[in-house]
């Protein structure tokens, strides 16, 4: 049976040792009725010291933590009888400030008038959260400013969450758009890859984790803003039941590689302007010779039929020549006018000997103004994916330069070869040989990345550099060196990848 | 008689193109590609005495200018007409005035060519007929003074009394001077004496 004196005793051990720092406080007045060591400790007071002190002198004294509220607050577990537990701010001796956490309770009846405090250090709960929230808010500051826009969606599209960026993105804000639908501010035309993208994502454990799409969407001024979103699936996730979106406005990106692409269209065309007008006299010959030739056997045609026994086997041998000449020349004009056209074409599957002969035209122009020779072999029908007057572009850039390199040359020795082969199994390889003074040495060296570099009087200095653009859009290669056959001269030729079937 | 047309140029289908319009014409056609290739033709088979040469301009190994001066150079005198595509007045100028006959654009009309083959070939029918007449107004050299004075009186029409009574030399001997210039001049016609003798007063 414990002795109730005893009993007593403990209580006041406990309340003198406890781990907590506790102050007895007079309900009416708040006043400091009796403190434990932990109390002294906090403060950094001796108990007689803070015995008899009001409430106030222990609070940090500014507009939420003073004396007024304090007594609201021991008056008020005082009353509801309930353990009231609350943040605070005390003074200690060396007038600093501890955050601490406040439990307050009634000691025994009404009649007691008396409300115990338990008051703990918090200090360090209040500097961890204090990083937490500057963390959040960090991050939030991060997606506000962040030219990306960041929106969680469910599996039916509906924006859950969406960061602050969005105004600076669409001009709306983020608050306006969440519990709308994504699709409505998609372009028709986009809504299905959307949809699709979600009826991929909802299929359970589907392996289609993340990827990017492009996507136009409206801007708060109805314009269609092309996007690019990259999406991480998280539907299925029991906490985190959404589709991750990350989009960026590319619009401007996109207006710039298309001013790219029409400047170096525009640049092509030139090169090939400039190409056909070195041998336009070429040209013209290439063009009048079959007339000529046509002209001919009209005539002839003509004078045999005006003779009595003339053979319908010749004359039809020579209109069907004529018809021949007159297609040849109508074929150079096409060449020619598709060669000097300013136009994109997009690319095509396209048998690389077909691309060859189609150039035979050009190259033999090139090559008859200068009376040079050339010989074209082509050991190989690949199906390639290219631009067919760009490719023709590049190899007349080349035959270009191999007549160049070979000016100082007597006619008779200015010969050019062409070959057309099989580089291993998924290349074709078309080489340009001359026999000319062989590559300067800037050619072969990184130079010739460069824009308007010529070795060349005259020279625009870009038909090389185009030439290596247009191979690289190609995925190819175009490498010039010095021939390593035995004659002097250059070697320029270029890989194209075959076509996977 | 057919006379021979060399065609020359290096664009196949133009040289048989002129080939299939010329031949039914009566003309015998042979087709070069290059100046080479007629040098080299000429050196082996020689040259017609009539015909005529087409020649391109602009063509590989030895151009239709290269090749104007290489038959100049080998005193090959065959007419020559250029026909080309390329071609601009200076250097339409330059072939005429080192003697070509004529500088005629493709594509050509066939009358017009045919009309300068023919005209071209007359020509050098009316060249070789001269020539030949010079020829032999040349051998009025061979003839001595006296002969040569007998020979003018032929030409003027007198008959050998009047020389005779002219020169006061016996007939006889008149006809013995007519007898040596006619073995000389290798003629008997007095037309034709009369014409050598024109001719050689024409040379002088």
């Amino acid at each position: 049976m414990i002795n109730t004196k005893d009993l007593e005793f403990s209580y006041k051990e406990i309340f003198e040792f406890a781990n907590d720092a506790m102050i007895i406080h007079c309900a009416e007045t708040g006043d400091i009725l009796k403190v434990n060591k932990r109390a002294c400790e906090l403060y950094g007071m001796a108990s007689d010291e803070i015995v008899g002190m009001k409430v106030g002198n222990l609070a940090k004294g500014n507009e939420h933590y003073n004396h007024e509220n304090a007594i609201r607050k021991i008056r008020k577990a005082f009353e509801e009888n309930i353990l009231l537990t609350f943040e605070w701010e005390i003074r200690t001796h060396k007038n600093g400030y501890i955050p601490v956490e406040v439990n307050l309770k009634r000691l025994g009846s009404k009649s007691s008038k008396l409300v115990l405090a338990m008051t703990r250090d918090i200090t360090v709960r209040k500097v961890a959260e204090q990083k937490l929230r500057e963390r959040n808010k960090y991050f939030r500051r991060l997606m506000s400013i962040s030219s990306d826009g960041i929106a969680l969606i469910d599996q039916k599209g509906k924006i859950e969450f969406l960061s602050k960026s969005i105004k600076l993105i669409t001009g709306r804000t983020a608050r306006s758009l969440t519990g709308r639908n994504i699709v409505e501010f998609v372009h028709p035309q986009d809504i299905i890859q959307v949809n699709k993208m979600l009826e991929r994502l909802s299929i359970k454990g589907s392996p289609f984790r993340s990827g990017s799409i492009s996507v136009r969407f409206k801007n708060n001024s109805g314009q269609w803003r092309n996007h690019e979103v990259y999406f991480k699936n998280f539907l299925g996730n029991l906490r985190f039941n959404y589709v991750l979106l990350n989009f960026r406005d590319v619009t401007e990106r996109l207006r710039r590689e298309e001013e790219d692409r029409e400047k170096d269209r525009n640049l092509n065309h030139l090169a090939r302007l400039s190409i056909a007008g070195e041998v336009t006299a070429a040209i013209a010959h290439e063009i009048n010779q079959p007339l000529c030739a046509a002209v001919n056997y009209f005539a002839g045609c003509r004078n045999r039929l005006s003779r009595e026994n003339f053979s319908r086997k010749d004359i039809i041998y020579g209109l069907e020549m004529a018809q021949n000449e007159l297609e040849r020349a109508g074929k150079v004009v096409t060449v020619i006018k598709n060669f000097t056209k300013n136009s994109e074409q997009s690319p095509k599957l396209i048998s690389i000997k077909e691309v060859i002969e189609n150039a035979k035209d050009i190259i033999n122009a090139q090559i008859k103004n200068r009376l040079a020779r050339c010989d074209i072999k082509i050991t190989t029908d690949k199906t390639v994916l290219c631009d067919e007057i760009l490719i023709q572009q590049v190899i007349s850039n080349l035959i270009s330069n191999a007549l160049d390199s070979m000016k100082g040359l007597d006619v008779a020795s200015q010969s050019i070869d062409i070959h057309v082969f099989d580089h291993a199994s998924n290349w074709v390889e078309v080489s340009i040989y001359d026999r000319g003074i062989g590559p300067p040495e800037e050619m072969i060296s990184d130079k010739i990345e460069k824009s308007f570099y010529t070795t060349k009087e005259g020279g625009l200095g870009l038909g090389l550099s185009l030439c290596r653009k247009i191979m690289k859009s190609h995925r190819g290669k175009l490498t010039i060196t010095a021939r390593e056959d035995g004659y002097r001269g250059t070697r320029a030729s270029f890989l194209i990848p075959v076509a996977q079937a | 008689m057919s006379y021979t047309v060399y065609v020359v140029d290096d664009d196949e289908s133009v040289s048989k193109s002129l080939q299939w319009l010329l031949e039914p014409l009566g003309y015998t056609v042979m087709v070069f590609h290059n100046g080479q290739e007629v040098i080299n033709h000429f050196e082996k088979f020689g040259v017609v005495d009539i015909g005529c040469m087409i020649l391109d301009l602009r063509m590989p190994l030895m151009s239709g200018c290269e090749l104007q001066d290489e038959l100049k150079n080998r005193c090959i005198d065959l007419p020559i007409i250029f026909l080309s595509g390329h071609g601009d007045i200076p250097q339409a100028i330059s072939v005429i005035k080192n003697g070509a006959d004529d500088f005629l654009q493709k594509p050509v009309n066939d009358q017009v060519l045919l009309d300068k083959i023919n005209r071209s070939i007359r020509n050098q029918i009316d060249r070789l007929g001269r020539a030949q007449s010079q020829e032999k107004a040349s051998t009025i050299h061979l003839l001595t003074e006296r002969e040569t004075e007998i020979l003018r009186f032929v030409a003027e029409g007198l008959s050998s009394k009047e020389i005779a009574r002219t020169l006061d030399i016996s007939y006889k001997t008149v006809e013995v001077h007519r007898t040596n210039i006619r073995k000389k001049l290798n003629t008997k016609s007095v037309a034709e004496l009369t014409k050598i003798y024109l001719d050689s007063l024409r040379n002088d």
